[in-house]
């Protein structure tokens, strides 16, 4: 895989600067929370393809370059952030893989806290009060979170400039989670952006439920 | 009949024998202590100390002081939960030791043990332990105020059932013992000035004269008769609290026993983390490193020291509110009627005693 994305992302022209400050984004909306609780699988199908999104954010730095390059010609200087070379980008779509890998959910919702349970990673988890954005900090970054409108928001900085957004919203004419998850670093002002459609599904159709975890391992039981 | 605090046995036989281990130079305490500014350190491996001082019953009670970095209300909960597993950590070693009296962990400073022993924990991240320790007679006697500190190392987690603070643990018990060896308290008297302390903060009016109170140091001056019925009366009602605590000390064994697992890799986790970042700022890493052929695999090993951290503490946090919605009610049996008590421990204690003076405003002729 990472060869197609060295193909794809060798003519674009590079340009190395000085770090940038990190990306933030506002939560303006007033909460409105909705429901969301259930068990969700990922819909591949409606899905965003991760070799898709870095072509098309490999456009946007071509694009991005060439314009630069035309007002450089014309004698008029730019100021803005530097452009990520073909290394970051290739960074970023590992990185964005291996953050949007679960494939199914869990909501768990009540009137002052929501988990987001996901496979193979660690859960979301936000506390709220209707006060504005929820913010914990830990050893090794900082998660802010709230409901911004009727999307659920979560912003997690961690060390060494690595940024990571979800934004949890329901369709409203279908029964359809939409977890769109963007990845940034310090060194790209690109961010990688990744949509993820997720259906409803019953995990007791099966019969039987496993669950793991640290202390049990794996545990099924029937139903 | 008037105790006095001369009525006290002395412990000639322990004070003989540390004399003599001493004169032989042999290690009686094999904790070493480090003086680090107003803690102590806790530095080397411990064997617990033979020594008790005598059968007193002690009472252990625990209140957290560790920030609550994150500010949920997950993270306080468990907090909360681990500050009892702490106190009945150090219940063990008592027990371990045997010798003493009853080791029970009470919701709240409890005038009923001899002895009184009050935990704060100021920091516990795996890493480090920090405690600080107050141990009281009854009769409001300081015996102890240390605080401990007791840092972890990779040998501590090396096996999976071994406590990394132990030491820590074996410290503050053989402190305890020796604070109190060092002097002579009669465990009879102390139970006298418990039941009298007892019997004035349940219902003042009972014994009004027979305690005597002096810059904090309670005296007994007048013993009541075996005989009275207000005595037996009161002594009933006490067992019916200690009844409660027994009942809430089960509840805590069972949900020791199911988070000692998940709290150790927790402890473990969080250790590594620290450790792992500590190596970081030492390296001096900087944002220009950065840009080299290594940068995805710096990111990526953020990315999963991160998940890592979050996928222990969250199975822990979930634990404990499972745990703590299980124990938010407790039924007891006592005068023949079924109680049930809801609420936080504590909330659940205080209900419990405002019960005990109830049933005794009902059987009181007065």
């Amino acid at each position: 895989m990472i060869k197609r994305y060295v193909v794809i992302l060798c003519f674009i022209c590079l340009s190395v600067g000085c770090a940038q400050e990190r990306h933030s984004e506002a939560v303006t909306r007033v909460a409105t929370p909705v429901n969301m609780a259930g068990h969700w699988e990922i819909d591949f199908a409606r899905s965003d393809n991760l070799q898709d999104q870095l072509s098309s954010i490999a456009r946007r730095v071509q694009r991005e370059a060439t314009r630069r390059a035309r007002l450089a010609e014309e004698g008029r200087g730019f100021a803005g952030s530097p452009l990520p070379d073909q290394r970051d980008l290739i960074t970023l779509a590992r990185l964005a893989e291996i953050i949007t890998e679960p494939v199914l959910l869990e909501v768990i919702q009540s009137d002052s806290r929501i988990r987001v349970k996901r496979d193979k990673s660690f859960a979301l988890v936000c506390e709220y009060d209707g006060s504005g954005l929820g913010v914990t900090v830990d050893t090794l970054g900082i998660q802010r979170c709230g409901w911004d409108g009727d999307q659920l928001y979560f912003a997690i900085e961690l060390e060494e400039g690595l940024d990571v957004t979800h934004r949890l919203s329901m369709a409203k004419e279908t029964d359809t989670l939409l977890m769109v998850t963007s990845v940034e670093t310090t060194a790209t002002r690109f961010p990688m952006v990744v949509s993820q459609y997720f259906t409803p599904y019953d995990p007791d159709a099966l019969g039987y439920r496993c669950e793991r975890t640290l202390t049990r391992g794996k545990v099924c039981s029937t139903q | 009949m008037r105790l006095t605090a001369n009525q006290k046995k002395p412990y000639v036989g322990a004070h003989c024998l540390v004399l003599i281990l001493t004169m032989l130079n042999l290690p009686i305490v094999s904790v070493a202590i480090a003086s680090d500014g107003p803690f102590r350190s806790v530095t080397q491996s411990a064997s617990p100390w033979g020594g008790v001082p005598g059968p007193f019953d002690v009472g252990i009670s625990v209140e957290t002081r560790v920030q609550n970095r994150s500010g949920t209300d997950m993270e306080a909960a468990f907090r909360e939960t681990e500050a009892l597993l702490i106190g009945n950590r150090l219940r063990e070693e008592f027990e371990t030791a045997a010798g003493w009296g009853v080791v029970r962990l009470f919701p709240e400073p409890s005038v009923i043990p001899q002895l009184t022993a009050y935990l704060e924990v100021l920091e516990s991240d795996g890493r480090e332990l920090r405690l600080k320790v107050t141990v009281r007679t009854v009769s409001g006697e300081l015996l102890l105020s240390q605080s401990y500190r007791d840092t972890s190392t990779g040998e501590d987690y090396s096996n999976d059932l071994k406590d990394p603070f132990a030491d820590l643990f074996i410290a503050v018990h053989n402190d305890i013992a020796d604070a109190l060896s060092s002097k002579s308290i009669s465990e009879p008297y102390l139970r006298a000035v418990s039941s009298l302390r007892y019997a004035s903060e349940l219902i003042p009016e009972a014994f009004p004269d027979y305690l005597c109170q002096d810059a904090g140091l309670f005296a007994v001056c007048r013993e009541p008769s075996d005989a009275d019925p207000m005595l037996a009366r009161l002594s009933r009602l006490r067992d019916y609290e200690l009844l409660f605590v027994d009942t809430i000390d089960e509840q805590l064994v069972r949900v020791a026993e199911k988070l000692n697992g998940a709290y150790h890799l927790w402890l473990k986790a969080s250790k590594e983390q620290l450790d792992w970042l500590e190596f970081r700022q030492q390296q001096g890493i900087s944002r220009e490193t950065l840009r080299n052929e290594s940068t995805f695999t710096r990111l990526q090993a953020v990315y999963a020291a991160h998940r890592s951290l979050k996928i222990h503490e969250q199975e822990l946090f979930e634990l404990v509110l499972e745990l703590e919605n299980e124990a938010r009610a407790t039924a007891v049996y006592a005068n023949q009627q079924v109680f049930r008590l809801s609420g936080t421990l504590e909330q659940q204690y205080r209900e419990w005693r405002t019960t005990l003076r109830e049933i005794n405003d009902l059987e009181s002729p007065l």
